[in-house]
């Protein structure tokens, strides 16, 4: 037999994956980079550039207030974006595979409408667990868990949870949830506005204390996840074929659930509902690297990064000084590339 | 992957969520700068995210100090100058100078660095936007709430703001006037009783949603000698049924200027017997004139004449 040999085969395959992810890694820190160099206030690149590596303005020709631009209001920015970004398509790619689905998203169990819930009683009645300014995020955070929690409380039978089951179970639990929304805001008065651009999504109230916050949790789950790669590409084949080649499939989803409640409980609080980005970019990533998630995981986390970064910039800068909701330019923005991708590279993607 | 390896994984996730809810906030230092939250300073530069605020401090002669304004505060212009015209204080120059403003978005979701950008002393804000006063406030600049619940209140908040500004004077001469025109009309129509007064019906921005008890707009009704249908719901701004509005029969109804059109209300199916509507007493009120601030003298004033034209025809 002449050609190239499998181990040959295997060793091309890492080089080309290594490749692709090294390249990714590059393009996200150049979008971290120049989007931190746009903004209203005109601030020369040079000028950014020197701040963030820890210039200060004490011998320097630039007003000391742009070192409080850049480091306090576009830099947590940024990341936060880049984060929840990550955040939501790790946590796509995910479902997707847990539900052999592609219009799974994160959203799919309802945690979006639970989260929705817990930050309007904090907006509207100032209920939190604990008197503090972080009252929102945290009763975002608390009651997108206590959902999934629901969730799968609910759809149990004999300590098994089909798959349908859970998905209407998320449905039903989620409309409740966002029955709720709708009473609560009836009954908000002034603070309507603020739950309605909260639904929306958005990153303008971005801060350190918000990153400190979401970063750790979102690192950890992104971590987590990837540490079970293997198993995502085994449930593909099946609940039953993955028994077979020894996979505990009910354990697994448990653990796969709980990890993408967490990473998406944590980017839903502080930034509110960003649709669309959880749902399309492993879709896209799956067109171009295909669907093992040894490389759909790492790629979707690093280009939903770029993506949600690059929108938010959009959303700031388009029409300023008023800000667009950033959900309304991930929809602009994604489809018609999507549908492009669709069109052109007709892949098998893995259903 | 076996059961003792699940533990492990969900001792790791309860362990990375305390760490994420506590670890939140001591690891960056904040950046201040020494010209920002100096106490004791006289306030020069203002941003005002409230309109109302904004029309306060253009009525006390401050408008220079001015630098940044929110959306709606621009938008109060846009309705025309007519709408300032017999207004208390120094208002004349409010529809014109506001484009020279620098334009910080909107209230609720403000662009954070131009705020910063403009150097402000100080930020006058809603007290509802929470989130977006504890970010500026966390940027180190001090911010003014602002909640003022009915007429008093009014008061009150402009004498604050004149005294953070240094025009006491005009403030109190600012609200003199005021209290003069109110007086004027509530002389009038204290004596009314309930039968001479007419049933309102006053519709927002949405259809079939109104003011309830509360509320500002609700307080100027019955100033101006109108009885609300909605005074006693138990939401502030109750959304009502058709047929309750129809059942009720509204003497007089108003709604806000970006609200229904008067003859989209006219129009409505069932409404041709409201008497508000045979007797073509259905207006559109200036949506400047119902909020607190100065002007709203002359939404009461514009009340009193459309519910009680025999008193001040």
């Amino acid at each position: 037999m002449k050609g190239p040999g499998i181990d040959d085969l295997y060793a091309r395959r890492r080089l080309r994956r290594a490749l692709i992810l090294l390249g990714l890694s590059v393009a996200l820190f150049l979008t971290i980079i120049s989007s931190i160099c746009i903004g209203p206030v005109k601030i020369a690149p040079l000028t950014v550039i020197k701040i963030l590596f820890g210039a200060t303005h004490s011998s320097e020709p630039w007003p000391p207030i742009y070192n409080v631009i850049v480091l306090d209001v576009r830099l947590p920015r940024v990341l936060i974006s880049g984060l929840v970004g990550a955040a939501l398509s790790v946590a796509g790619a995910a479902m997707q595979a847990l539900f052999r689905n592609p219009m799974a998203s994160p959203y799919i169990l309802g945690i979006s409408s639970g989260a929705a819930f817990g930050a309007s009683l904090a907006i509207v009645g100032g209920f939190t667990v604990m008197a503090s300014i972080y009252s929102i995020p945290l009763m975002a955070f608390i009651f997108a868990l206590i959902t999934i929690f629901l969730v799968y409380e609910i759809a149990k039978v004999n300590g098994r949870t089909p798959l349908e089951t859970l998905l209407l179970t998320g449905i039903a639990v989620g409309s409740l949830f966002s029955a709720l929304v709708s009473f609560m805001q009836y009954v908000a008065g002034e603070k309507l506005s603020t739950i309605v651009f909260w639904l929306m999504g958005g990153f303008w109230t971005s801060d350190w204390d918000k990153f400190a916050i979401a970063a750790p949790l979102i690192v950890f789950g992104i971590i987590a996840i990837s540490l079970f790669n293997r198993h995502l590409n085994l449930i593909l084949m099946g609940e039953e074929t993955a028994t077979n080649l020894g996979l505990e499939v009910e354990t697994f989803k448990k653990i796969i659930l709980v990890l993408v409640s967490l990473v998406t409980a944590a980017a839903v609080s502080v930034c509110g509902i960003i649709g669309f980005v959880g749902l399309i970019i492993p879709h896209m990533m799956r067109i171009v690297v295909g669907p093992d998630h040894r490389i759909l995981t790492p790629s979707s986390c690093i280009v939903g990064a770029i993506f949600l970064i690059w929108v938010d910039t959009l959303a700031r800068t388009i029409i300023e000084p008023t800000e667009l909701p950033v959900g309304v330019i991930t929809a602009l923005l994604g489809v018609p590339f999507f549908l492009y991708l669709l069109r052109k590279r007709k892949r098998i993607m893995g259903w | 992957m076996n059961k003792s390896n699940a533990k492990i994984v969900y001792a790791v996730i309860i362990v990375a969520v305390i760490i994420g809810s506590f670890g939140g906030g001591y690891l960056f230092a904040k950046v201040l700068t020494p010209e920002t939250g100096q106490e004791g300073t006289s306030v020069e530069r203002i941003v005002s995210l409230s309109a109302a605020c904004t029309e306060i401090i253009y009525a006390i002669g401050a408008g220079d100090k001015l630098v940044g304004v929110d959306q709606s505060s621009v938008d109060y212009a846009l309705s025309g100058n007519e709408t300032f015209e017999g207004a208390p204080g120094q208002l004349e120059d409010y529809p014109v100078d506001i484009f020279n403003k620098t334009n910080v978005g909107k209230a609720s979701n403000p662009n954070m660095e131009l705020i910063v950008s403009l150097h402000p002393d100080i930020v006058f804000a809603w007290w509802y936007n929470t989130d977006v006063n504890k970010r500026i406030g966390d940027l180190g600049i001090p911010v003014v709430t602002v909640n003022p619940q009915n007429v008093s209140d009014v008061y009150n908040l402009i004498k604050t703001v004149g005294a953070l500004v240094g025009k006491s004077v005009e403030a109190d001469a600012v609200i003199s006037e005021m209290e003069m025109r109110i007086d004027a009309i509530a002389e009038k129509v204290l004596n009314l009783i309930n039968e001479e007064k007419p049933l309102v019906y006053y519709e927002l921005g949405t259809a079939l949603k109104t003011v309830g008890p509360g509320t500002f707009t609700n307080e100027l009704i019955s100033m101006a000698g109108g009885i609300n249908i909605a005074a006693n719901e138990s939401v502030r701004y109750p959304i009502l049924s058709n047929e309750y509005i129809i059942e009720k029969n509204p003497d007089v109804i108003v709604v806000v200027s970006y609200g229904a059109s008067v003859d989209e209300i006219k129009n409505r199916e069932g409404w041709q017997n409201i008497d508000a509507v045979k007797d073509d007493r259905v207006y559109a009120i200036e949506s400047g004139w119902v909020t607190a601030s100065p002007r709203l003298v002359l939404g009461l004033e514009q009340f009193a004449q459309w519910f009680h034209p025999e008193l001040f025809g």
